[in-house]
């Protein structure tokens, strides 16, 4: 579970008249916090856009909003890296800290403020597009680049990857160490790691003892391909 | 001399029905003692009001805060007859009186405890009148009347320990009023107008605290807004400061209009006839139903469709089809006549209906569903022309609901309810240490320091015999190691002597030996066992489970059902772990709920370290799980898993570290009735003449099990021809009532087979032939469902 944040509320369904039908918050709903509920709605209304028309200047997206009933494009890495970043400014900006309230923000975005440019197919709390682009964001983009988007979308989509937030710490140490990965490593490290730790439940072990399942997963994984 | 033939009632315990009656209030449907204190002090005064209209009649509720400090809660009804009657004696004259006490005996309808009023005087189960009593802290109640008359009454009720007091006959005339004034300190003067007025002497704090901030006049509202609109009924409540606030009609009903108007969607029948059986006609007098603009909210006690009986709302129809969309703002109400009032009785709580399955509700229910079936065709929720995958499956769920109800209402667990061990006699094995943490064991080595725990989880004591014995597998007996009768009191646990054995050349080399320890009952019957096994001179085969959990009991909310609702706690759960190796085991114990859907974890309730010795086998308390809103806002409704699990805290020879050792999962159900049989519709499959017209199969192990109909059998396909609706429900309701028994018999849910077949406890489930298991447990259980269908 992520940190409780203090005294956060968002809305995240409207009726289509505009008014708010739902709003989460980590506290007793009071007067105050729905306040700040609504202000949180119009602050997300104009930044969303305003990312969205971001995002269409810089060349990463189309400006046509594609229809709900068609498949969109895959996106790419650079585009849901910039948009991960920016919601990653946003969470910080609202000390939106805590992994609950990191998904009713994704939940208000995809319900009220985004087009079909930015969403993709919803596919439950735990496997939101707008966690992906989050999580993604951490790492350099010299890094990130390095994989095709649905590569990130086949790591974050493993329950070992989801379950355990220290797995993004631990590839940080190859940003720092400068390793190279391939598209077809990180395929193979991703599938060999979650038939490694099918049956653990890591959050028990320290970090020094889950890098070191990385450690060797990702050492078996070279070593495989060579 | 005493005449010691002479027969006397058997006393009662009155504190223990006090206690149930509480419990009865505080199990929904029921909505705590508060709630059913305005239904049921309401419901006698209405039953009692002079004229069918109720001119005249009003009903109040004061607190009262004496000079010495004592609360007390008035409820008055005036414009009433009054408790008319005859006073009988209540020792010697009151059993003179028939078994149902006429109408007009209102005084001794009220003073006899199992007496009912039928729904038109006070308390139809009789039930209302110890509710008074429970709503007390003293348990003590006074009550006056006045009739038309002009007679004058005062009686009194307290309830101590296994007593009920009360006068040998009610007093009269000035006495009544002496004594009245007498013990309410002067505070209230006797009644000078016909009406009743019931005092409760020190009311519990939940009642006080809803007049005092409101909620009480709203229950009020919710409950009798039907004779607060059509007779102006006046009803009111006071604070202790003098505040009196009348009940309205809720304001979220917006005046209930009659017709499409702002926004509002309107669907309003009147007097429809509704043909019963022996050409008995009964109406309908309003079926009335609602759905206000996409931004008015409707609090969730007035969402769905009620029905009301003499003025009062009774609960909920379960009707399907409601899309999830409109379901937070969707509501109505139906209204019978007299007679047909009279046919579906509400249940002792006055939150449900007695005969469910009787065919005067479930007529109700069919008419009521056709009816919101063209309403939501008429918003757009359902085609017209219909599409008749849609049809099947609405008349699947339709079928699905009609079992829910049936098993429920025969008190059979559902699928999804786990098993849960009942009280009883509990073994289980402590201290064992086994010669370097393995099972293969050598000639010469000793198996010492172990011994037994007995629990007697009963509410009395039980005589047990335990033996201990080493056995070869399929040989026999090697040796017994312990040999004891002994008497376990209720509640209590016994623990044996240290015992030890060994391998000597008793033992065969390469051979596994079970050291069995059994406890018998009086008529030597095992109740209980416990064993480990040791491998002889050979290394053992890994064992792939290494620990097991299991749920011995848990405390609901609901009885028989796994529904929680926001707020509400599950109690008491006592998980059983079992270490299945010879390792000593150190293991995380962790507990969390996970919204199903969603696969995410909402709560971590509990996280603790804890060793096991080989084979041994511990408890873990949990006191409660709060399911409250502010942790489960988010989910309106929905299945949550309660997931125990056990994680290795260190490496072993047969585990890594953090290896996952056991799960235990157990479904509940927020705000929502689980499912009793089978989950979500029933999917298709083509199987022809060759396959048979149904199958039930296993999803997620085998707690959800998913029905299949085979829609190219013969049968099936000649159905679909002859289009008749109610043939295809009852074609799929006998099919899925098929289904349920075969998987109630697979789960091996002994206790829903008893009582559907109604078998006795002696009746040995897992030794008959196939035919006999057909015979006598298969074809009577499904019958029983069916016969339930049609109108048992």
């Amino acid at each position: 579970m992520g940190v409780k944040n203090i005294g956060i509320a968002i809305i995240t369904e409207k009726y289509p008249g505009g008014k708010s039908k739902t709003t989460r918050a980590n506290d007793a709903l009071t007067a105050d916090l729905e306040k700040e509920a609504i202000e949180l709605d119009q602050y997300l209304s104009k930044h969303i856009s305003a990312i969205e028309k971001e995002l269409i200047d810089r060349k990463l997206m189309d400006e046509i909003i594609p229809s709900s009933d068609i498949k969109r494009t895959q996106g790419n890495v650079v585009l849901w890296h910039t948009l991960g970043k920016k919601l990653r400014e946003i969470c910080n900006e609202k000390g939106i800290i805590g992994r609950r309230e990191r998904y009713w923000l994704w939940e208000s975005i995809e319900n009220i403020h985004a087009t079909n440019r930015i969403k993709r197919a919803k596919r439950g709390r735990t496997r939101s597009h707008f966690e992906y682009c989050y999580r993604l964001s951490q790492f350099p983009i010299d890094f990130a680049k390095q994989l095709n988007w649905s590569e990130w979308v086949y790591f974050f989509d493993s329950r070992t990857v989801r379950e355990e937030p220290r797995i993004d710490d631990w590839l940080k140490t190859l940003v720092d160490r400068d390793e190279k990965i391939s598209r077809e490593l990180f395929r193979f490290f991703t599938q060999s790691l979650n038939k490694r730790i099918q049956k653990l439940d890591t959050s028990i072990l320290t970090k020094e003892e889950l890098f070191a399942i990385y450690d060797e997963n990702f050492k078996k994984a070279k070593n495989e391909l060579k | 001399m005493e005449d010691l033939t002479t027969l006397h009632s058997a006393p009662i315990n009155w504190s223990s029905f006090l206690k149930q009656v509480h419990l009865d209030y505080e199990t929904p449907p029921a909505r705590g003692v508060t709630h059913g204190l305005q239904k049921d002090a309401i419901q006698n005064g209405w039953g009692a009001r002079k004229n069918s209209k109720g001119s005249e009649w009003s009903f109040n509720f004061s607190l009262i805060s004496c000079p010495n400090n004592q609360m007390i809660l008035t409820m008055t009804d005036r414009g009433t007859t009054g408790l008319i009657g005859k006073v009988y004696d209540h020792s010697t004259q009151i059993d003179m009186l028939p078994d149902e006490i006429p109408p007009h005996e209102k005084l001794a309808r009220f003073e006899c405890m199992f007496d009912s009023g039928g729904g038109i005087g006070p308390g139809l189960f009789g039930r209302g009148k110890l509710l008074f009593n429970v709503a007390s802290k003293k348990h003590l109640i006074y009550y006056e009347s006045y009739t038309i008359n002009r007679e004058y009454r005062f009686g009194k009720r307290h309830i101590i320990g296994r007593n009920c007091e009360q006068f040998h006959k009610t007093l009269e005339g000035d006495l009544a009023r002496k004594t009245f004034t007498e013990v309410t300190n002067n505070v209230l003067k006797p009644l000078e107008q016909p009406g009743t007025r019931i005092v409760i002497i020190e009311p519990i704090n939940d009642v006080v605290s809803a007049i005092k901030n409101g909620n009480f006049i709203k229950y009020i509202e919710e409950t009798w807004w039907e004779i607060i609109l059509k007779y102006n009924a006046e009803i009111t409540a006071t604070d202790e400061s003098g505040n009196t606030i009348r009940a309205q009609i809720p304001k979220e009903f917006n005046s209930l209009p009659e017709k499409n108007i702002d926004g509002w969607r309107v669907y309003k029948i009147d007097n429809e006839s509704v043909e019963l059986k022996d050409d008995n006609i009964v109406r309908i007098k309003h079926l009335h139903f609602l759905l206000p603009p996409a931004e008015h909210t409707i609090p969730e006690e007035f969402r769905g469709i009620n029905v009301h009986r003499k003025g009062m709302k009774i609960g909920p129809l379960q009707l399907s089809g409601i899309p999830d969309e409109i379901s937070d703002r969707f509501f109505g109400y139906i209204q019978l006549d007299e007679d047909y009032e009279e046919l579906i009785k509400d249940n002792i709580t006055h939150y449900d209906f007695s005969f469910r399955n009787k065919p005067p509700y479930r007529r109700l229910k069919e008419i009521a569903q056709d009816h919101l079936d063209r309403f939501m065709q008429e918003l757009g929720y359902r085609k017209t022309s219909q599409d008749p995958n849609e049809k099947i499956k609405r008349l699947s769920e339709e079928a699905r609901l009609d079992l829910d109800s049936i098993l429920s209402g025969m008190g059979v667990s559902g699928f999804g309810m786990g098993q849960e061990k009942e009280p009883g006699i509990y073994i289980f094995l402590k201290d064992l240490n086994l010669p370097q943490d393995r099972n293969h064991v050598k000639i010469g080595e000793v198996i010492s320091d172990f011994w037994y725990l007995i629990t007697n989880t009963l509410n009395q004591p039980k005589t047990i015999q335990i033996k201990v014995t080493t056995r070869e597998n399929g040989i026999g007996q090697i040796e017994t190691l312990y040999n004891e009768k002994i008497k376990v009191n209720a509640n209590k646990e016994f623990k044996t002597q240290k015992l030890k054995f060994s391998i000597n050349e008793k033992y065969p080399i390469g051979k596994k030996i079970n050291c069995i320890a059994n406890v018998y009952d009086e008529n030597e019957k095992i109740i209980a066992q416990k064993s480990f096994y040791l491998n002889i001179e050979f290394e053992p085969s890994h064992e792939e489970k290494f620990t097991k959990i299991t749920l011995r009991s848990a405390v609901w909310p609901r009885k028989e059902s796994h529904r929680v609702d926001h707020n509400q706690s599950i109690q008491n759960l006592i998980y059983e772990i079992e270490n299945l190796t010879p390792i000593k085991t150190n293991m995380k114990i962790k507990l969390k709920t996970i919204w199903t859907i969603e696969k995410d974890i909402i709560d971590e309730i509990h996280e603790s370290n804890l060793e096991l010795n080989p084979f041994e086998t511990t408890l873990l308390n949990i006191e409660k799980i709060d399911v409250s809103k502010d942790k489960y806002n988010e989910i309106r409704r929905g299945k949550i898993i309660l997931r125990c699990h056990a994680v290795a805290l260190e490496t072993t020879a047969l585990w890594e570290k953090s290896t996952r050792l056991a799960e235990h999962n157990l479904p509940f159900y927020l705000n929502m009735d689980p499912s009793y049989g089978f989950f979500d519709d029933p999917t298709y499959f083509d199987g022809g003449r060759e396959s048979p017209r149904s199958e039930a199969q296993p999803l997620e192990g085998n707690r959800l099990w998913e029905f299949k109909i085979n829609n190219t059998h013969p049968a099936y396909l000649q159905l679909q021809t002859e289009d008749d609706e109610q043939k295809i429900k009852n074609y799929i309701f006998e099919e899925m009532a098929r289904q349920t028994v075969f998987v109630l018999l697979r789960k091996e849910q002994i206790d829903s087979i008893r009582k559907l077949t109604n078998l006795d406890s002696a009746f040995d489930l897992y030794n008959k032939d196939p035919d006999e298991l057909l015979r006598l447990v298969a074809y009577p259980a499904t019958d029983r469902i069916i016969a339930e269908y049609y109108g048992g």
